[in-house]
């Protein structure tokens, strides 16, 4: 193997082609569809290279979004792996692995909980680091204005690309219109849509990244 | 250029140290002990980026962050604290969004560094969707900012034509700059620059073709803004202005101050006008490029 197809970030499991270092995603796809478990088990594709991890948790609570992550067969390692959640804080939560945020429409905590993570891992020496946002679409719902979620994400897709990461952002298209999704799509790298069948199946496709699979991919 | 970096924090000597850092990395370092003497600053120097202490004698660095995004809104912004992530209080300051970076740490001075670099480099706090090729873009559109100074007759003629067809409130010609969009010409009440978060041809530059907003009310990116209900802007047509390598350096726009739709045939018209606008300042900008050649050789 290459040194560049080494440094890249791969997806054991799910059909999509290793991407390069600092490679910002957009996951479209309807909640029912396994949106949120695809873009999980993209994630926890870097267990196998001893990756880190931040997930932003806005549409739930850590500890529900953590069950997820396990539900696709991740394991939460408390030295490189850290989440945000955007809810009531738990009585006593001196978990420094799980920090709290009052409110999705808190955009500037989050991102200072955000940077504050990325900087620690950082310093530990953990230098690749894959990114979770669940979800964009609850970030627009909450937020007055779109001026600051574009600012949020420009921060995120900023920090990974300086940081050579990888993050994997998810949007509801049955949620937003088409033009604020395009404009959102406007700051990633790539597109991994994902759809449900007719029958029941589960299909992907990724746009605007080179060498990858053409078309809807079953998975 | 250095790049002007704003540099806030009370105590002495940790401030000097910091800021000597930066300087000796070549950035022009603009020292403010109070939150007051760097508002004071900000009015009179345009700089960069921001970099403050959370605590301040008189406030605290989210305060300076919101006068930063009233005036310019672009300007990145850096706590750079060695007060906890979760001992920042946000909850009047949710729509800021600041970077945090800690102060405490071996190497903080040399990441401030590399992050104020990496902020204004990468304009990676704007509050708008940004074009993949935008240093391309802003370079093509420096070619052809004196090529619009000696246009203005000609662009006040196809706003003119184009105001006469429509039966709209305004008829323009916009250039998108880094920060803030221009007005070459305009049929109309009067535009002043404006924040390029607050314009719509920030999102007409990202289009293939003609941006059509028949209802800014309607439509989830303009609904909130301000600067749109301020300048009676209900309706929008922008066509894109694009240079000879095929960025688009501004729009054509027709707006109206109620909700409207264009047909086909305005829209094949207004893309007409755009057009003609566009080649009329690329020849000036291929006439002054000669003419510079002709001193030079």
């Amino acid at each position: 193997m290459s040194q560049d197809a080494q440094r890249r970030y791969q997806f054991e499991g799910v059909p999509i082609e290793p991407v390069q270092p600092g490679t910002n995603l957009l996951v479209a796809g309807p909640p029912f569809a396994g949106t949120k478990a695809v873009a999980l088990r993209m994630l926890a594709a870097g267990e196998l290279a001893d990756e880190g991890l931040v997930l932003v948790a806005a549409d739930d609570t850590a500890e529900a979004i953590l069950e997820d992550y396990t539900g696709v067969g991740g394991t939460f390692n408390r030295g490189r792996m850290a989440v945000i959640e955007c809810a009531a804080p738990s009585a006593n939560n001196d978990d420094e692995n799980v920090r709290t945020v009052r409110s999705p429409s808190d955009l500037t905590g989050i991102g200072i909980e955000f940077s504050s993570l990325y900087e620690g891992l950082y310093t530990e020496g953990v230098e690749r680091v894959r990114i979770g946002l669940f979800s964009i679409s609850t970030l627009l719902m909450y937020a007055e204005e779109l001026q600051p979620v574009y600012r949020f994400l420009h921060t995120i897709t900023g920090r990974v690309r300086s940081a050579e990461g990888l993050s994997t952002c998810v949007i509801d298209p049955t949620a937003q219109d088409e033009q604020t999704i395009s404009s959102v799509e406007q700051t990633f790298d790539g597109r991994v849509d994902v759809r449900q069948t007719d029958d029941g199946g589960d299909q992907l496709r990724v746009r605007g990244l080179p060498d990858q699979p053409d078309g809807w991919q079953p998975f | 250029m250095p790049v002007t970096v704003l540099y806030a924090h009370g105590d002495d000597p940790g401030r000097t140290a910091t800021a000597k850092a930066l300087s000796d990395a070549g950035l022009d370092v603009r020292e403010a002990v109070t939150l007051d003497e760097a508002v004071e600053t900000l009015a009179a120097t345009p700089v960069d980026c921001v970099a403050t202490a959370y605590d301040l004698p008189d406030g605290n660095g989210l305060e300076l962050c919101s006068t930063l995004r009233e005036t310019t809104p672009d300007t990145p912004c850096i706590l750079f604290t060695d007060v906890a992530a979760s001992e920042i209080d946000t909850t009047a300051f949710e729509g800021l969004v600041a970077e945090y970076l800690p102060s405490g740490t071996a190497n903080a001075d040399e990441r401030l560094q590399e992050l104020i670099d990496e902020l204004v480099t990468r304009r990676s706090q704007v509050g708008y969707p940004l074009p993949d090729d935008e240093d391309a873009r802003l370079a093509a559109l420096e070619q052809y900012e004196v090529a619009g100074q000696s246009a203005q007759d000609t662009l006040d003629r196809l706003t003119e034509l184009a105001s006469r067809h429509f039966d709209v409130h305004r008829a323009f010609v916009g250039v998108v700059g880094v920060h803030e969009e221009r007005f070459l010409s305009c049929q109309g009440p009067d535009l002043d620059p404006l924040a390029r978060e607050k314009t719509m041809c920030t999102h007409a530059i990202l289009e293939p073709d003609v941006l059509v907003v028949e209802d800014t009310r309607q439509d989830a990116r303009f609904e909130h803004n301000d600067a749109l209900e301020r300048l009676d802007i209900r309706a929008y047509a922008g066509a894109p202005l694009r240079g000879s390598d095929g960025a688009a350096i501004g729009s054509f726009c027709l707006t109206d101050d109620e909700p409207r739709s264009f047909s086909e045939a305005e829209i094949a018209y207004l893309r007409l006008l755009a057009d003609e606008a566009a080649e009329q300042l690329d020849l000036r900008r291929q006439l002054r490029a000669a003419q510079t050649e002709g001193e030079d050789g």
